[in-house]
């Protein structure tokens, strides 16, 4: 699983088409806090087999939109399809068949990184001993096999995020969520995540993931859409949305909105 | 079914590891106490069953038991009900939501949460099995009677699910669950209340007259149970059955729906209200930054829901727990506790205050505590900000303590005031005292938004407890001065010697605290790093 450092994103054909059977497909997905739109009449389409970067600043509607994705959060409007399954009706084919890396809120913070992970896969229905098996290789291919007794609520944030991610592999899903899987993780740490998601997309799986490290979208990502207020302000492949020597940091800033609030505070500069 | 059964076998294993897991966490000590004490937890509850069991085979036992059935049972109830809700309250049960990720099926999901319910709160399934077995057992009974324990204990563990998801929900409402947790408190003042009239006020009699008593579930469990009433009381019982089936699915669903976050914008959107404006105040009185770390504590004092709880109870319940005592039986004189109401009800408030007010001050905001050592303040400035903060509170609470007695129509005199505000100031200035020495040496992190959990260390507040005796002494010596000498100007004079004692420990404490600050940061910030308690 060597990772060629040169290696900017999956190659990309230039004239990449959306397949038809798309792997996510969001109509018009609006998700209303209060009188506050969080997410407005987001409509978005995530080919098979893609890695596809969610991006936005904070606050802009990525982890509500993942989270209605995940069935955490009931749309207030909109549809969710996801496999060629409409949400929520079929939900339950839909969770068979993902893995999630959610925000570390719905990890179970009193079991040991090894109990989580087993408890992952029997709930995705494996016979006890393949997923205590599973478990322990994929601890080990997490570096997370050191501190067996350890407990959950006694790792640190990047630990979290890859018992996270361990349990989302271990059903071997062919799509995958991930909130923000990169938060908190050392450079290590994220080398490997970046290593194992990217022979995921090469053998076929699909990959949405949210994140506001653009370095990260950047070199793994084939597709990317941008979200701010609620709304996607841009959505395609990385290099039709640059403009000439433009990195995706300046596309970024030049779509969320790149004022200078500082240059108001005299007394600042 | 089979994959309903599997997931929930896989659930209740898990929760049972994580059960052992905090245990285990706090050390082989802990570990074994807490086995021991579920042994004679549970024992005990095993030994009731077998009891039932034995006691209900005799043919003689439903004459025997009388009137006792009906009541035992209404017990059961409340505990059954009560102590899930309790659990919840604090925290301690596998939360359902975080299942949503995996393919398990709402109506799976439901089914699994009652059996959860059933084996982890299995003291009263334990006992109806007892109830049912003596039942069977009984010649003079029909065999069927046996099945009106079962039904009742289906009844309650569905309803159970029912109410801990409706008030689960409404935990997560801000407001609500302060309400719902002070009207926890208020409830436990009601038995003391009700034991200090020696009567049962006319009106509760009329109430319990006019209800149809043999509808309710318990009543029509034990009329079931013992063959009597017909067929009426098994309608009444499934009738109550399918409707708690009913409400608690109802419930199971919307919680699982249940969108925590609309509720915190919802929450967060609220402007500030006039008493934030108001906690404006230090800024004008003291120079900064004595002035912005007053005003900062008296907002995050103001917005943290333990010390709401507390600071309220101080003045409600505080004066509910006492007043039966102070007005004594009907007719009678007010006696000492009557005379002496306000300052008894200031010096209780004091002691639920303690906890959250001054053993364990930087507690509630760990995450400041680091910001302290980082900008240009003196430690014992922080220490000064914490003290000036409470002392505020304080005299608020007695403010409001004293508004109460005058509305409950208490003798409230300027003497009886100035008696209070004297002995509260001698308590304030030890506790003060003895805080900061607890609040530096033995900081603890807590969750200011937990309303029930322990604020300080178990050891320092057992050590503090302890205390109370002899920080108490000059108020005793104080009351010993009038009664010795039968004027109120020796209770004033002692005092004043006690409120000059009371100082001078206040300032040899802070000294110590400060050096504590400025010796051990590196500990102190260690220790209020820690997590509090666990988030299952």
């Amino acid at each position: 699983m060597e990772m060629d450092p040169t290696h900017s994103a999956l190659p990309v054909e230039d004239s990449v088409e959306i397949p038809t059977d798309a792997a996510i497909r969001l109509t018009e997905l609006t998700k209303v806090y209060g009188t506050k739109a969080a997410v407005n009449g987001l409509s978005l389409t995530v080919p098979k087999g893609s890695f596809f970067g969610f991006l936005g600043p904070n606050g802009a509607g990525k982890t509500t939109t993942i989270k209605m994705m995940m069935g955490l959060a009931p749309p207030t409007s909109g549809e969710i399809e996801m496999l060629g399954h409409k949400l929520p009706d079929g939900s339950m084919e839909v969770r068979r068949r993902i893995g999630v890396v959610p925000d570390d809120t719905l990890l179970f913070d009193q079991l040991t990184g090894q109990e989580f992970v087993e408890f992952a896969g029997r709930m995705y229905g494996m016979e006890r001993d393949a997923a205590r098996d599973r478990a322990r290789e994929l601890l080990k291919l997490f570096e997370l096999d050191a501190a067996p007794r350890k407990l959950i609520a006694e790792y640190s944030k990047g630990m979290r995020k890859r018992a996270a991610m361990a349990a989302s592999l271990i059903h071997r899903p062919q799509l995958f969520l991930m909130d923000e899987p990169f938060e908190g993780v050392d450079a290590v740490g994220a080398r490997l995540m970046k290593e194992i998601l990217l022979d995921l997309v090469r053998h076929g799986a699909t990959i949405f993931l949210t994140s506001h490290v653009l370095e990260v979208v950047e070199r793994l990502c084939d597709r990317v859409a941008i979200i701010h207020e609620g709304r996607i302000v841009a959505e395609g492949l990385p290099h039709e949305l640059r403009t000439g020597s433009e990195t995706l940091e300046d596309l970024f800033v030049r779509m969320v909105g790149g004022a200078r609030p500082a240059d108001n505070l005299e007394w600042l500069l | 079914m089979a994959a309903v059964n599997s997931h929930a076998w896989v659930i209740l294993a898990t929760q049972w590891r994580m059960w052992l897991n905090f245990y285990r966490r706090h050390g082989r000590a802990s570990f074994v106490l807490s086995l021991l004490f579920s042994a004679i937890w549970y024992g005990g509850f095993a030994g009731i069953a077998v009891f039932a069991a034995n006691f209900f085979a005799q043919p003689q036992a439903i004459d025997r038991a009388g009137r006792a059935l009906p009541i035992a049972l209404f017990f059961a109830f409340g505990y059954w009900q009560g102590m899930p809700l309790v659990m919840a309250s604090i925290g301690g049960m596998l939360d359902l939501k975080k299942l949503l990720v995996y393919p398990v099926a709402e109506k799976d999901l439901f089914r699994i949460e009652l059996l959860m319910r059933t084996a982890l709160f299995c003291e009263m399934p334990l006992v109806m099995a007892g109830l049912a077995i003596g039942l069977l057992r009984n010649p003079t009974l029909p065999a069927w009677c046996a099945l009106a324990p079962i039904l009742f204990a289906i009844f309650n563990i569905v309803l159970g699910a029912g109410l801990r998801d409706l008030i689960g929900r409404l935990f997560q409402k801000k407001r609500v669950r302060e309400a719902l947790i002070f009207g926890f408190i208020l409830l436990a003042a009601v038995p003391a209340w009700l034991g200090s009239r020696g009567s049962i006020p006319p009106q509760l009699r009329t109430l319990s007259r006019e209800l149809p008593t043999s509808l309710l579930p318990w009543a029509a469990a034990a009329d079931a149970s013992s063959n009597q009433g017909g067929w009426r009381p098994w309608v009444a019982l499934g009738v109550v059955a399918l409707l708690a089936w009913m409400f608690s699915r109802y419930q199971f669903r919307k919680s699982l729906n249940f969108d925590s976050d609309a509720q915190k914008a919802a929450d967060s959107s609220r402007g500030l209200g006039i008493l934030d404006r108001l906690l404006g105040w230090p800024a004008f009185v003291f120079r900064d930054p004595l002035g912005a770390l007053v005003e900062k504590e008296l907002r995050f004092l103001s917005r943290t829901s333990r010390f709401r709880i507390v600071f309220t109870m101080g003045f409600t319940f505080g004066l509910l727990i006492w007043l039966p005592m102070a007005r004594g039986r009907a007719g009678g004189a007010p006696g000492w506790m009557g005379e002496n109401f306000l300052t008894v009800v200031v010096l209780y408030a004091l002691m639920l205050l303690s906890e959250v007010l001054f053993y364990n001050s930087f507690g509630f905001d760990r995450s400041a505590a680091q910001l302290y050592f980082l900008v240009p303040v003196r430690p014992a400035t922080v220490v000064m900000a914490k003290n000036i903060a409470a002392v505020f509170f304080v005299a608020a609470e007695v403010s409001l303590v004293t508004v109460a007695c005058l509305v409950l129509k208490m003798p409230v005199t300027w003497t009886r005031v100035g008696e209070a505000a004297c002995v509260s100031a001698v308590m304030m200035l030890f506790l003060l005292g003895i805080g900061n020495l607890g609040s530096t040496r033995s900081p603890r992190a807590l969750n200011p938004s937990d309303g029930w959990k322990r604020a300080a260390a178990s050891k320092f507040s057992f050590l503090a407890f302890l205390l109370y005796p002899l920080i108490l002494s000059p108020v005793a010596l104080a009351y010993l001065a009038r009664y010795a000498f039968g004027t109120q100007q020796a209770f004033f004079v002692a005092m004043a010697g006690g409120i000059f004692i009371a100082a001078c420990f206040y300032y040899v404490s802070l000294d110590s605290a400060v050096q504590t600050l400025d010796r051990d940061r590196e500990r102190f910030l260690t220790l209020l790093t820690q997590t509090d308690t666990p988030a299952f």
